[in-house]
């Protein structure tokens, strides 16, 4: 069986697991604890990995895999980069700075996105509400990081899809 | 109290950690140090679930954070493993072994509040002495 | 207004501007391509409900018969009048009379901007302004050679992406890596008139710039693509393409 493997991460509930979801061939694997943490407003937490898979034939697989969110976690971030094609990077637009929280990741997956591809997802976006996508884009501008930044809610087959989309015309782009 | 236990189902709303709990955890990982003269114990951290560190001893705070989000890590995996291929519900515990030491994480399964206990050994700790004073540990804590 | 000490910064100079008759469509391309216009110069751009404006936007929406009227009211003020529009000529006198074509583009409307802004900040007069219009006759005709080479500086907002289908998977391919235009529409199978377009819009907006070849860069070019898992067991350029075909095919694109 050979594997190929796309990673998503980005902040607690922005919709990593969700996002997997809806393209997995197969339910979800998980490991949601209950969570201890009051700032984040949920019960349950990822603390290892999200797993989900979509078959490309009879002897190949794709493996979608999500981190956790938390930067406590940041060991499996790098554990589970290892061998990944793209990375989809999800920051819930709700959380109070959600410029810092990506460039959390642009920082730590700076090596991998270089060498592979990116979508920044927006989720949870409300255009009323600052800060708007340009000052991502600046951002990111800033740090020679260009990569697609798009508001998408990840609930959507057809937006995740979209967005998958845009990862691999980055890869093909490159060959 | 059930030692049998499961885990509080997510639904439940996330409770921060007395600090009775706290110190009875303090108390009951030096005692376990104690026990073992210091011998072979390198660390030892008594975590969350989900993480969070709630007694440690002989080590420092940014040791302790991050053997407790490790050990949440592995055994978050070894429950999904143990799931998956069908062997029962919670895994008790998990041991690495180097090739200089041990590390040993065993559930502490708590009906208010799960817990990991995780203790970092050299090659020269007695590891039957210490399992043994381990799982005592583990019986206090589901006890407090 | 103006200042000759070079140590100190131009000062901020607001320029009000409303528009007037326009289809949903522009409205929303002048209104970011304003703002992101206006975050390069030291203009303000204010948006006014009101003809008491330095600016005033006509859209297709508005008959010539208004058109005229408009120029032809007399205010104290000193005025300019951007009608987007390919109608015959009207007699504008005061020569405060400039156009965009329709449908409307975004660096055509950029380049008219900056001699609005250069007006404003006293650095051109009226005939001035008149005469440096940018056409898009102009613009597109201008040689942009094929084998010029484009980089994307920052990704571009919805609104510039909306234009045509293909803009968001073009814009994608140009984030990978910098491109020509003969490499870009041979990579995204599309029409070079569409490519062309885009690529003027991206570069008049300041997201995009060409590459110099003679000189260094500053950002290195990214290395080839390559990833553990295909080096593998697809090492020839067939077999990663044929990977990635197997992976839309795999996840429901209904077009590989």
């Amino acid at each position: 069986m050979i594997e190929h493997k796309i990673l998503f991460t980005g902040t607690v509930s922005a919709g990593k697991t969700t996002a997997i979801q809806s393209v997995s061939e197969i339910p979800v694997i998980c490991t949601d604890v209950l969570s201890n943490d009051l700032t984040l407003g949920k019960e349950a937490t990822t603390v290892a990995l999200d797993y989900g898979e979509v078959s490309l034939g009879k002897a190949e697989r794709l493996r979608l895999y999500g981190t956790p969110g938390q930067e406590r976690f940041s060991f499996m971030w790098d554990v589970l980069a290892q061998g990944a094609l793209g990375l989809v990077i999800l920051i819930d637009h709700t959380r109070p700075e959600p410029l810092r929280d990506l460039s959390i990741y642009l920082d730590h997956f700076r090596n991998l996105i270089q060498k592979t591809a990116c979508v920044v997802v927006l989720s949870k976006m409300d255009a009323s509400r600052p800060p708007a996508l340009e000052t991502f884009t600046e951002m990111m501008q800033k740090k020679h990081l260009v990569y697609p930044v798009v508001a998408a809610d990840v609930r959507d087959k057809a937006q995740v899809l979209w967005i998958l989309d845009l990862l691999l015309v980055q890869m093909e782009a490159r060959l | 109290m059930n030692s049998t236990a499961k885990k509080p189902s997510p639904m439940h709303a996330p409770r921060p950690i007395s600090e009775d709990l706290r110190s009875k955890a303090g108390y009951i990982l030096r005692l376990f140090v104690e026990k073992l003269g210091g011998i072979g114990v390198k660390s030892a951290v008594i975590a969350t679930t989900d993480g969070f560190d709630v007694a440690s001893v002989a080590m420092s705070e940014e040791e302790g954070a991050k053997l407790s989000a490790l050990s949440s890590s592995i055994s978050a995996i070894g429950d999904m493993a143990i799931k998956e291929i069908g062997t029962g519900v919670d895994h008790q515990s998990i041991t690495i072994e180097s090739e200089s030491g041990y590390i040993f994480i065993m559930d502490i399964r708590h009906p208010n509040c799960p817990m990991i206990l995780s203790i970092a050994a050299s090659k020269d700790a007695v590891l039957g002495k210490l399992i043994y004073y381990a799982r005592q540990v583990v019986a206090k804590m589901i006890e407090a | 207004m103006t200042q000759n000490d070079p140590g100190k910064p131009e000062p901020e100079i607001p320029v009000s501007y409303t528009v007037v008759g326009c289809t949903h469509r522009d409205f929303v391309l002048l209104k970011s391509v304003i703002t992101l216009y206006g975050t390069q110069g030291n203009v303000t751009w204010d948006y006014r409900r009101s003809l008491e404006v330095d600016l005033v936007i006509i859209g297709t929406e508005t008959a010539p018969a208004s058109v005229a009227a408009l120029l032809r009211s007399k205010g104290d003020r000193e005025q300019i009048f951007l009608w987007i529009s390919d109608a015959p000529l009207l007699p504008d006198p005061r020569q405060h009379l400039i156009r965009c074509h329709s449908p409307l583009h975004a660096y055509q409307l950029a380049g008219q901007l900056k001699q609005v802004e250069n007006f404003f900040r006293g650095k051109l007069s009226l005939q001035q302004v008149q005469q440096r219009q940018v056409s898009q006759q102009h613009v597109v005709g201008n040689a942009f050679p094929e084998d010029m080479r484009i980089t994307l500086l920052r990704w571009p907002p919805p609104e510039m992406l909306s234009g045509n289908k293909s803009f968001w998977r073009i814009a994608a391919m140009l984030s990978a890596r910098s491109m020509t235009l003969a490499e870009l529409a041979e990579h995204s199978a599309q029409p070079r008139s569409v490519c062309k377009e885009f690529l003027y819009s991206l570069h008049h907006a300041g997201y995009a710039k060409i590459i110099d070849a003679e000189k260094v860069e500053a950002v290195p070019p990214p290395p080839a693509y390559s990833s553990p898992s295909l080096s593998r067991d697809t090492d020839t350029l067939k077999g990663l393409k044929g990977l990635l075909r197997r992976i839309r095919v795999g996840l429901g694109f209904s077009s590989a």
